[in-house]
């Protein structure tokens, strides 16, 4: 698995984030839009009222003061005023608490002081006359809250409205109440106000609140569904991992048992001929009858030697193999004097001078037995070398020193260099130059030491290699 | 000849022995000096063989895992001067690699490690086969016939036992008709280290001539002698 887990969850995590922010954004703003939609069709419905106001209801008014069924000074705002109806038509609606929108008209010198805008909405009043927009939406903060502040021009204002709005016509009953009627300075047809719908945000997320808590929870699904998903995945590689390393585990544990068996058998192979000599000597004399009680007990004690030496060797063996669970301390002269005394055989076999020189004799605590098996597998790499680069002056110098506290044990030997293009190959699992050769040896010595919490180097030195472990 | 132990043909012949093992080489050497005349152990492949081209040996039993020069190596280089001298090798090695050297040098028999004792007298007694040319009777005059089992003479029905130096003479010379042998060749084959002497040579001669047949062996004035069957 080249990425860790962790790191494809984060990822993910981050993802999920972004993504869900982008969603939430995506529905206010299409729930901002659906507001405006909403604010703008209510303007409309006003805008609407209006002009039923100036163009059906005031002059039905105009036509029965002529036919004298109103007197001619009549005026009531409830009939007359288009910006009063609208006000008293959004007052039962907000009554009904059919909206819970804050409505306003605003007009440039009102005859209603509450039609009096603020500095921000006459911004705007100014924009819609001199024709720039037609319509105005945003977001604005008052008091601490947020608003969604939508406004439309009233743009159609009529000749009957300026019947009213001018000061020389205006209905006595009319001036009586309002005293002072500013007269519009405007032609019929410009945009004399506009009317503004004010709605808390808040409010509009409110009402999309069960989508918002739908669509968090489908994505929160989704999203755990794939981290179950990816953790399935990295479980089945972690479970292949395992089974990969184990069957390497046992493979080279095969290939050291074999290497180990055939130690055994050079080691055993020279006390075997001596005692099948002694017992072929044993035999002549006595078929010659020249077998003397001296000589009887000599032979003996010689083939008792050799038996002796027979068993320390099996022991030494069978020491290495038995799988110690338990950690202990160890001097790293016990474990180079151990490795060497299992190959001996075969080193001596090969003529292989091998040349310890503990500088200082440190002690670990862990697995010994690790140890030298790395330290065979580092040896026994050392004389197929010897061999395939037929090397006549064979040495292998072990050395172990501490560098600034640092316990160091060195293998170099003069069986010639690693090429450079294989040299950062060789502790590959697999990887092998030679022909009968698992390519497990040195990736399972690295593991071993990493396991025993050092590192294992190779180097090339002058005619050889330099294999070195750091505690 | 079913009486004859071949073994005994060996009694006055000498043998080199190499083995790299103390142990080992002590005990194979024990073993040898039941059959052989005398045994010379040595211990590495160089020392091997300068003592093989000493020529003072009839026969060779070395090990292959031999410091310095390995076992087939030597008698690689013995070949190159003595074609004849039988050789058993004693090795632990069964790789192909050793057998097929071993083939091209003519060995007489390749024992393997560890070998019981019937597997070595039958080698021992190949080597007497070869020492003697198969012919464990040989007849040296159309009245004279030589045992090289009992070392005696039957000549004229009559049965003459031969001294160890005697046969030992008779053998060389038996195993060389009609070669020129020098004086030298006999100093070094008789005595080896010890100072020979024209007349203890001479005196042996004529012991043999006295045993077997005036005729047989022919003085080259100044040089040694011939050997005519």
């Amino acid at each position: 698995m080249k990425y860790s887990f962790k790191m494809i969850v984060a990822l993910f995590v981050v993802l999920y984030a972004v993504i869900t922010l982008l969603f939430f954004n995506f529905y206010r703003e299409l729930a901002l839009k659906d507001a405006r939609q909403e604010a703008f069709f209510v303007l409309d419905t006003m805008n609407a009222i209006r002009d039923y106001v100036s163009l059906v209801q005031r002059p039905l008014i105009e036509e029965l003061k002529a036919k004298k069924l109103l007197v001619a000074d009549f005026f009531d705002p409830r009939l007359l005023s288009s910006s009063y109806i609208t006000r008293a038509i959004y007052n039962i609606q907000k009554e009904k608490k059919n909206i819970n929108y804050d409505y306003k008209l605003v007009a440039t010198d009102p005859l209603n002081p509450d039609h009096e805008g603020n500095a921000f909405e006459n911004e705007i009043l100014e924009n819609f006359k001199e024709g720039k927009t037609k319509e105005y939406s945003s977001i604005i903060k008052e008091e601490g809250t947020r608003y969604f502040y939508v406004s439309l021009p009233i743009h159609n204002s009529q000749e009957s409205c300026l019947q009213c709005h001018t000061t020389q016509s205006a209905p006595k009953a009319m001036i009586a109440q309002y005293h002072h009627i500013p007269t519009f300075e405007s032609k019929v047809g410009d945009v004399i106000a506009m009317l503004s719908l004010k709605i808390p945000v808040y409010s509009i997320l409110t009402y999309h609140v069960k989508e918002f808590i739908v669509g968090g929870t489908v994505m929160l699904i989704v999203f755990i569904v794939f981290i179950l998903f990816i953790y399935k995945i990295y479980r089945n590689e972690q479970r292949l991992n395992e089974k990969t390393s184990m069957l390497m585990m046992s493979q080279n544990r095969l290939a050291s048992m074999g290497e180990m068996i055939g130690n055994i058998s050079h080691q055993w192979r020279q006390p075997l001929a001596q005692v099948g000599s002694i017992l072929i000597n044993l035999e002549l004399h006595s078929d010659k009858d020249k077998l003397t009680k001296e000589k009887v007990t000599q032979k003996i004690k010689e083939a008792n030697e050799q038996l002796v030496f027979m068993s320390s060797t099996i022991d030494d063996f069978k020491n290495f193999f038995v799988p110690n669970t338990s950690q202990k301390e160890f001097s790293v002269q016990e474990v180079i004097y151990r490795a060497q005394k299992l190959l001996s055989a075969s080193l001596e076999k090969y003529a292989i001078h091998v040349c310890v020189e503990i500088q200082t004799n440190f002690t670990r605590f862990g697995h010994a037995n690790e140890i030298v098996q790395v330290l065979i597998n580092i040896m026994n790499n050392a004389k197929e070398a010897f061999l395939a680069h037929e090397i006549k002056e064979r040495k292998i110098e072990i050395t172990a020193f501490l560098q600034n506290g640092i316990s160091v044990i060195t293998v170099q030997n003069n069986a010639g260099r690693i090429d450079d293009a294989v040299i950062d190959k060789i502790f590959d699992p697999y990887f092998t130059t030679k022909e009968s050769s698992s390519g497990l040896g040195l990736y399972m010595s690295q593991m071993i030491i990493e396991k025993n919490g050092a590192t294992l180097r190779v180097e090339n030195v002058d005619n050889g290699v330099i294999f070195t472990i750091i505690f | 000849m079913s009486e004859c132990n071949l073994l005994d043909v060996l009694s006055n012949k000498k043998v080199l022995c190499v083995e790299d093992e103390a142990c080992i080489l002590n005990n194979i050497m024990e073993s040898l000096e039941l059959f052989f005349g005398k045994v010379v152990g040595v211990r590495d492949g160089i020392e091997a063989l300068d003592e093989a081209q000493s020529n003072l040996y009839d026969v060779i039993m070395l090990d292959i895992s031999i410091p310095h020069l390995d076992g087939l190596d030597v008698v690689k280089k013995i070949r190159e001067f003595d074609k004849k001298i039988p050789i058993i090798i004693l090795s632990a090695h069964t790789e192909q690699e050793y057998l097929w050297r071993a083939v091209e040098l003519k060995i007489t028999r390749y024992l393997i490690k560890p070998y019981d004792k019937n597997a070595l007298i039958k080698a021992l007694e190949d080597v007497a086969l070869e020492l003697i040319g198969h012919t464990p009777m040989l007849q040296i005059t159309s009245e004279c016939k030589y045992d090289f089992c009992k070392k005696t003479i039957c000549c004229h029905n009559e049965l003459v036992h031969l001294s160890k130096s005697e046969s030992r003479l008779l053998e060389y010379f038996l195993k060389r008709p009609n070669q020129t042998i020098t004086y030298e060749q006999l100093f070094d084959y008789m005595w080896e280290f010890e100072q020979p002497s024209k007349e203890a040579l001479k005196s042996i001669v004529k012991e043999l001539r006295k045993k077997v047949d005036n005729t047989f062996i022919k003085n080259l004035y100044g040089v040694g002698y011939v050997c005519e069957i």
